[in-house]
């Protein structure tokens, strides 16, 4: 059996199993003149295998999303754990100091209620929230600004301007530069 | 029979029950939290998956887009990373743009007549080129044009190229790549709601021939979803 085959054997089995393999992952460990036939495998398995059962945490979120209300702060809150709590962990996971905890929590309540752009987000930061929230990356339910919001969030944002927005907006300095945080939540993609 | 009859054999009231019974849940405003949470979790997830899946001839009355949205989410996003197209934060730019299409339609009463499955991912492979494609736009305007005064504005109120792929279609660029007989067939079970036997007597062919027919017709749209990819 050639290593792509294997692999391809390998991501059925965790896809099928429910153990969220990262499909990216397994395109990095072949090489790149075999990676497009590796996707092309994988996809081939998405196709062929009947969906796992998606985690109760995705339902959730789903169902907040489609109600038109921010998932992840639904998620938060079923899993009974304060903003504080969430801003705390991402910072330990993301290599962060306590000096920093002020500005995380003020992107992480922006990515919460769904006003931060996703494509900025570095990958490091969608893992990092997945674990502090204890859901599989795979699972999260992170929703992005403006009319894309299938449900739509405009309750969310009116609530948002004159709150956290103008604390940013007084904690921002043009002068400043884009720091570790910063790049974080707005530097990506990657 | 017709496709409304059709229809009605795979229609499930107690999914909209379900959303009912769950629409009430706010876990910021209950005094017992926990308990809401075991009572999410005690909602069996199977019934998702049923729901979401039932095979072959689905009408507008089997989408519930909780459900499907539940149990695709995850595999879209095993379909987009596994293109090696987009990344970072884009590959949820484009997952949220795949369920945001898949629910606008699914709302405004489009059916689809093949299996969900393949309407999920065929959305994806279009959300993912057109996002693919607009991002290199951007980057050739940035190049091309940059803010040079006399440059054409963008204009961003333009209907994106993705509204303009009706369900349709999905159906059709799909069944347009089959042979003559395949595609009456697949016209008649998946759009016209008639069963094979039907379509067999239709057809002149024994039930058997058209579910070997059948069969090798969505071996053969499932193969062309994974060869285009994106």
């Amino acid at each position: 059996m050639s290593e792509i085959e294997e692999l391809t054997a390998e991501f059925r089995r965790a896809y099928t199993a429910g153990e969220h393999p990262d499909a990216s992952a397994f395109l990095a460990r072949v090489p790149e003149a075999g990676r497009e036939e590796m996707g092309r495998r994988i996809r081939t398995v998405l196709v062929e295998e009947t969906p796992p059962d998606p985690a109760i945490e995705t339902v959730l979120m789903v169902q907040a999303m489609l109600r038109g209300h921010p998932p992840l702060l639904e998620l938060r809150a079923a899993k009974g754990m304060t903003r504080d709590e969430v801003v705390t962990g991402l910072r330990d996971e993301l290599g962060l100091g306590s000096a920093d905890d002020q500005r995380v929590a003020v992107y992480y309540h922006e990515l919460e209620t769904g006003q931060l752009p996703l494509a900025g987000i570095r990958d490091r930061v969608f893992d990092a929230v997945a674990k502090v929230l204890g859901v599989a990356r795979a699972s999260l339910l992170v929703q992005g600004p403006g009319p894309s919001s299938p449900g739509g969030s405009q309750a969310v944002f009116a609530r948002s301007v004159d709150g956290t927005q103008a604390v940013w907006h007084s904690m921002a300095s043009p002068a400043l530069e884009p720091d570790n945080v910063d790049d974080l939540f707005t530097g990506g993609p990657g | 029979m017709s496709r409304a009859q059709a229809g009605d054999r795979h229609t499930y009231p107690h999914v909209h029950d379900r959303s009912r019974c769950t629409e009430h849940l706010d876990f910021r405003q209950s005094a017992d939290a926990c308990a809401e949470w075991r009572v999410l979790q005690a909602y069996s997830v199977n019934s998702v998956r049923k729901e979401a899946t039932h095979p072959e001839c689905l009408s507008s009355d089997d989408y519930d887009i909780n459900s499907v949205a539940a149990l695709y989410w995850e595999p879209v996003l095993h379909w987009i990373r596994s293109t090696g197209k987009v990344r970072g934060g884009e590959v949820e730019e484009v997952r949220q743009e795949v369920f945001l299409r898949l629910t606008r339609e699914i709302q405004s009463g489009r059916r689809y007549s093949l299996p969900i499955r393949a309407v999920v991912f065929q959305i994806t492979i279009w959300t993912i080129k057109g996002y693919v494609a607009d991002a290199a736009g951007n980057r050739e305007r940035e190049r091309s044009l940059g803010d040079m005064p006399g440059d054409e504005p963008v204009d961003h109120s333009a209907a994106h190229d993705l509204d303009r792929v009706g369900q349709d279609e999905v159906v059709e660029a799909l069944f347009a790549r089959l042979n003559d007989r395949e595609r009456t067939l697949m016209t008649m079970h998946y759009l016209d709601g008639r069963s094979l036997a039907e379509v067999a007597r239709a057809m002149g062919i024994t039930p058997n021939n058209a579910h070997q027919i059948h069969h090798r017709a969505k071996d053969r749209i499932g193969q062309w979803l994974v060869e285009d990819g994106t």
